[in-house]
């Protein structure tokens, strides 16, 4: 069975109507023959644009991790009968085959970093959801006052490094779920910790977005959720 | 006052741009162009904007916050190291006044 054959780490950020895992995208087999036989012939062809090798993996990583817990929730019975494609905003959006339903899943996100590939899959019928994961490493230090600021706070101390990564995770993974890119992560958001890797995340136009946050492997993965009914409504 | 690049100063920010990209991400230079895509490329991640961001702010001593960066960027985003060249003008002349001409 396909959907058993790929090794994922379901995450604690998972509750009942959103999943999140991570796949070690360094345990994928053969990137080739694993894209021709998890994505569809569109999916194939950007693939192929892709030059950088590591690039492509991780490409790759973050789109099998998504078919897979697709394929576990049978959404699907073969990862080919969905396609993940972007709206106007560069969201992931899932396009199923003729007589497979969405119905189950309403909305994904997707991130890599690394060694990780990860997704987020939801059933929530009018909420975003956003997923970002971002290693823990002394690269971040050198930025800290670039987008951490005093009205960040976490709710007990953790190292520099941590705390810096928790910070970027959380403001993209509400940057992904509104579709703002890096503008909104750049943006005037501050991050409160409400209780141990929960958190509320405000912009300075008043919106407010739900978070959590696990830590894993000296990785940070951050899954944002916002409620938005005229999206919902669109869709 | 709002500065005003030369072309030369212009193509100097260009090619500390592909220096930067080229050490950071450890790429060959010379696959570096203004069309290159930053992070489909030469698999770079959305932090490196900002450290480019940052290390041009030190460079040319521009006071500009990276809110009004952020906002600026949500009309203007970027993808290709042509496009990331084109914000760092902006920044290095207009500085606080990013987005003075565009209405914000």
């Amino acid at each position: 069975m396909l959907a058993e054959a790929v090794e994922l780490v379901p995450l604690a950020l998972t509750a009942d109507d959103v999943e999140v895992s991570l796949l070690d995208v360094t345990r994928l087999a053969d990137p080739d023959v694993t894209a021709a036989r998890f994505l569809t012939p569109t999916e194939l062809e950007d693939y192929a644009r892709l030059r950088h090798p590591a690039r492509r993996r991780e490409w790759l990583g973050a789109r099998v991790c998504l078919k897979t817990m697709l394929l576990r929730r049978r959404c699907v019975t073969d990862p080919t009968q969905c396609e993940i494609t972007k709206d106007a905003a560069g969201r992931p959006w899932l396009c199923f085959a003729p007589g497979f339903s969405g119905a189950v899943v309403r909305d994904c996100s997707l991130s890599h970093k690394g060694r990780f590939a990860c997704a987020a899959a939801s059933s929530l019928a009018a909420t975003r959801v956003g997923v970002d994961i971002e290693e823990i490493s002394p690269r971040l230090l050198r930025l800290d006052r670039a987008f951490a600021g005093d009205h960040d706070r976490p709710i007990r101390p953790r190292s520099p490094e941590e705390r810096l990564a928790l910070l970027w995770a959380l403001k993209e993974a509400c940057a992904k779920a509104t579709g703002g890119g890096l503008g909104f992560a750049l943006g005037a958001v501050e991050c409160e910790e409400t209780a141990e890797g929960r958190h509320r995340v405000r912009t300075a136009d008043g919106r407010e977005f739900r978070a959590r946050h696990v830590v894993h492997d000296r990785y940070v993965v951050a899954l944002c959720l916002t409620e938005d009914e005229a999206w919902a409504a669109a869709q | 006052m709002p500065r005003v690049l030369s072309a030369d100063e212009k193509k100097e920010i260009y090619e500390h741009i592909r220096e930067f990209l080229s050490d950071e991400l450890d790429v060959p230079l010379e696959s570096i162009g203004r069309d290159t895509k930053i992070i489909d490329d030469l698999k770079g991640d959305s932090m490196i904007y900002l450290e480019l961001v940052e290390d041009f702010k030190k460079k040319y001593d521009v006071k500009v916050e990276i809110a009004l960066i952020g906002r600026y960027l949500q009309k203007h985003p970027v993808y290709t190291v042509g496009q990331t060249a084109g914000v760092v003008y902006d920044i290095v002349e207009r500085g606080d006044n990013l987005l003075a001409s565009e209405g914000a």
